[in-house]
């Protein structure tokens, strides 16, 4: 009795509901008609889409900056990239690393400005990052409309200014990773190269949380006062770890088009922090805690979510209720890690 | 004990607000007919013209064969109709107090006149 | 004696600096728009008779030290959720009005209740808490509204419900109470028609929270937002009287949502909301507030200034570059950016009072 009380408070309530509610959703699947094998694969590629943008959560969580609710940030700088590799006219599939190229410089000074700010405001980081993300989502509203693109893929067909609200990556890096190394099975195709490149990536991050910068990191996260003490420049660490997660917020938005094959600029950004900052934390993280574990298992339960509850959902009580389901439970599980009291941390 | 008193006796108070509001708030229409119109094998004419007032409303003219609308809320009503009987203008007011659960009704003017007791009825809509 | 001169007006710029910022904004917008200065006017006051409330509930919170409340979406869910009612039941007028701000208030003292604790629990974090869970309970709204109704909870009026026979539809028509209470004593100055009874009530309001801020309870709420510590030790229940401070403002924001809907008239079931949270905050903190300071002078200035840059942004854009969308979101930019600044000033005020604190601390002690 004790080990299962013991099993329920390490897990916490809401990730073991969000568990078994998975669990009923597959065991109902196939008695409603649903196939869990079309189920699996569209999670394996939705795991794929999304893998990186939650990854990006990881660098901040471990240096004790919170959620990184400013996503969006590192989501515009890969939106840069993408428009500016179609703009010079990229095309194949290197148009994708070349997007990261471009991305990247982009990505480091939004990055590195960002985390400048959130040096001055320790302690109030989360909600600052929401704000920040939202404004500069807004900011880069008019700027897509005044910015001298001239591709015509991506420009409004009257008037020849200003981009499209989505542009189509056809021609340029749809399917860049996910057709490499690709397996067919029986219609569906496995985006081996993709899949492969979200954990060459989570692999990286692995590495780099082993370095000396990366176990400074983490010393500030769960311990500030103690890696003050050791002598851990605390500033300059917050920012390295800002700077990336910005940046791999630029390189997971350019996986996720490249398999969805649109871009979507203005407000398409807008709320993608959200599902990212659920999924770690379904995955198990906690608001100064994170690993690489977490990124893997949560993206994929809650991309299996996601896919799962509209089809089974709809076969059961023919509605789809999958979008209210989807906002109660990722936001509940965000709401669950803010309240929960975090040990050993700054207050 | 007499916070719970207080409490108590402020949420009667609320309840008892909230029907107030709820009856005196509750909306109905009332139709307002000039037809000819047979109740209980009497047969009534429908007057050339008439005016009519509900409430401290607006003087409505209702012609032959008319039909009008009126919203009204809360449940007790006057209709003032003003007539032409033989050359001479007749006034008849009458006071009513209508059902909170039915949304429509239906006022002969004709019967009213005449001082049937069914001038006015609840309003079934032909399915 | 002018260098003193210079520095209080430094001083009163610095303190001002968002307000003197929009004051400049808007200045060079009013020309700019092309509106003539009696459109202007008329909709200031519109949306002064619209907003004040919504805005005037964010101020006890800020009182009680828990910044801005953003869970104030809550308390405009339950005043939607009133409304349905009394669409549904077919209450007309004012009594509608006061039905509807009756069934909203168990609702509001639920949501507000649940969101004090929840708050408790996530002190210090209590902004971004309150932020989600407007949406964690926009989910729920949605699961009561668009699935509930017409099945558990009965919704007679045909007119309201989905044509798949449940749920309400996206937009309800509130035709019974439209400006019912704004045109109450009509009163038309100069050709500009003046809600008299509307801001008779949001005087009031203002009356309260003046009258509460000096009661026990006031008191008590402003000492726990100077330092909770202190006030722990005074003997105040802390946890007890945040709650109730969010209850209140839940509450307000609540009546704030249905005086504000009876003047647009109709009602966006899953939209209304939404935005609400977003354009108070922005609101209020444009008129001077910050996360820690809000009086009721800011939200009438806030509720001025930052609706004349809202109505006249779409057309200044259009005469600028040509193109009204730029201005649409050029005032989305300002109103995120708005509470941006606040949050970051404030944030970082408040890290810099630690750290100097910290260091006279640790003088003292060397000095020992």
């Amino acid at each position: 009795m004790n080990v299962v009380r013991k099993i329920i408070e390490k897990t916490g309530w809401p990730r073991l509901i969000i568990g078994l509610f998975l669990l009923s959703l597959f065991i109902l699947a196939p008695f409603v008609g649903v196939k869990i094998s079309t189920s699996l694969k569209d999670t394996v590629v939705r795991f794929g889409m999304n893998g990186i943008l939650v990854l990006a959560m990881v660098p901040m969580i471990h240096s004790g900056c919170g959620l990184n609710f400013g996503l969006p940030l590192g989501i515009i700088a890969g939106l840069l990239g993408g428009t500016m590799a179609m703009e010079l006219g990229a095309t194949g599939p290197i148009s994708f690393f070349i997007a990261i190229l471009i991305a990247t410089p982009f990505a480091v000074l939004f990055g590195w400005g960002y985390g400048a700010l959130l040096n001055r405001v320790k302690g109030g980081e989360m909600m600052i990052a929401t704000y920040v993300g939202f404004s500069s989502v807004a900011f880069m509203c008019m700027m897509w409309l005044l910015l001298p693109y001239k591709n015509p893929t991506m420009v409004w067909g009257y008037g020849g200014t200003g981009l499209r609200t989505t542009i189509s990556v056809e021609g340029y890096y749809l399917k860049a990773l996910s057709n490499f190394l690709k397996i067919e099975i029986g219609g569906f195709t496995f985006p081996t190269g993709m899949i492969l490149f979200v954990a060459f990536l989570c692999f990286l991050m692995w590495l780099f949380l082993r370095t000396k910068t990366g176990t400074a990191m983490t010393a500030i996260g769960s311990n500030p006062v103690y890696a003050k003490a050791s002598g851990i420049k605390i500033d300059r660490i917050r920012t390295i770890s800002v700077i990336l997660s910005t940046w791999l917020g630029a390189v997971g938005i350019l996986i996720y088009q490249q398999s969805f094959g649109f871009m979507q600029l203005y407000m398409g950004p807008f709320y993608m922090a959200f599902p990212a900052v659920a999924a770690i934390l379904i995955g198990g993280a906690s608001i100064n805690k994170a690993s690489i574990l977490n990124v893997v298992i949560g993206a994929f339960l809650f991309q299996g979510i996601l896919t799962m509850t509209p089809s089974v959902m709809n076969s059961i009580i023919q509605t789809d209720m999958s979008e209210v389901i989807r906002i109660i439970v990722s936001n509940g599980m965000i709401i669950y890690a803010l309240t929960r009291v975090v040990k050993g941390a700054r207050k | 004990m007499k916070r719970t008193l207080i409490r108590v006796s402020a949420l009667v108070l609320l309840l008892l607000i909230s029907m107030a509001l709820y009856y005196s708030g509750k909306g109905h229409t009332l139709l307002l007919d000039n037809k000819n119109i047979e109740i209980d094998d009497t047969s009534y004419k429908a007057l050339d013209f008439a005016e009519v007032t509900i409430d401290s409303g607006e003087e409505q003219e209702i012609l032959k064969r008319d039909r009008l609308k009126q919203d009204v809320s809360g449940q007790k009503h006057r209709i003032t109709v003003v007539y032409l009987e033989s050359g001479e203008e007749q006034t008849i007011q009458k006071t009513f107090k209508i059902d909170v659960g039915e949304p429509i009704y239906i006022i002969s003017i004709p019967a009213l006149i005449a001082d049937h007791e069914k001038w006015i009825q609840v309003f079934e809509p032909l399915n | 004696m002018k260098k003193l001169q210079m520095k209080t007006i430094l001083k009163f710029a610095e303190n001002n600096a968002v307000p003197l910022l929009f004051l400049v904004i808007v200045a060079f917008g009013i020309p700019l728009s092309g509106f003539s200065m009696n459109y202007l006017v008329q909709e200031i006051i519109v949306r002064l008779s619209r907003n004040s409330f919504l805005v005037l509930a964010l101020l006890i919170p800020i009182m009680a030290g828990m910044g801005l409340n953003f869970g104030m979406v809550l308390g405009a869910m339950g005043g939607q959720i009133g409304l349905i009612f009394i669409t549904n039941w077919n209450i007309v007028g004012l009594p509608g009005i006061g039905l509807a701000m009756i069934i909203s208030i168990p609702l509001s003292i639920i949501l507000g209740w649940m969101t004090g604790k929840i708050l408790n629990k996530a002190k210090g974090r209590e902004m971004v808490t309150s932020f989600i869970l407007a949406f964690f309970m926009n989910g729920v709204y949605q699961l009561v509204v668009l699935y509930g109704m017409g099945t558990v909870i009965p919704i007679s009026n045909s007119s309201l419900i989905l044509s798949r026979g449940y749920g309400i539809r996206n937009t309800v028509n509130l035709i019974n109470i439209r400006q019912t209470l704004d045109r109450l004593i009509p009163l038309k100055i100069a050709g500009i028609q003046v809600p008299v009874a509307t801001f008779i009530v949001i005087v009031i309001v203002c009356v309260f929270i003046v009258w509460f801020r000096k009661t026990k309870l006031g008191q008590d709420m402003r000492a726990i937002g100077q330092d909770m510590g202190v006030a722990e030790a005074a003997g105040i229940n802390v946890e007890k009287t945040r709650i109730i401070a969010i209850v209140l403002s839940t509450i307000l924001a609540g009546f704030g949502m249905i005086l504000y809907l009876q003047n647009i008239g109709t009602l966006n079931t899953y939209n209304s909301h939404e935005q609400v949270g977003m354009f108070s905050i922005a609101a209020l903190l444009v008129g001077g507030a910050s996360v820690n300071k809000g009086k009721i002078s800011n939200v009438f200035l806030g509720v001025i200034l930052f609706h004349l840059m809202f109505v006249i942004s779409p057309m200044a854009g259009k005469n600028l570059i040509g193109q009204a969308q730029l201005g649409e979101f050029f005032r989305v930019f300002v109103s995120y950016g708005i509470i941006s600044i606040a949050l970051v000033l404030y944030a970082y005020r408040k890290l810099r009072a630690k750290e100097l604190s910290g260091s006279a601390l640790a003088n003292a002690q060397e000095e020992k």
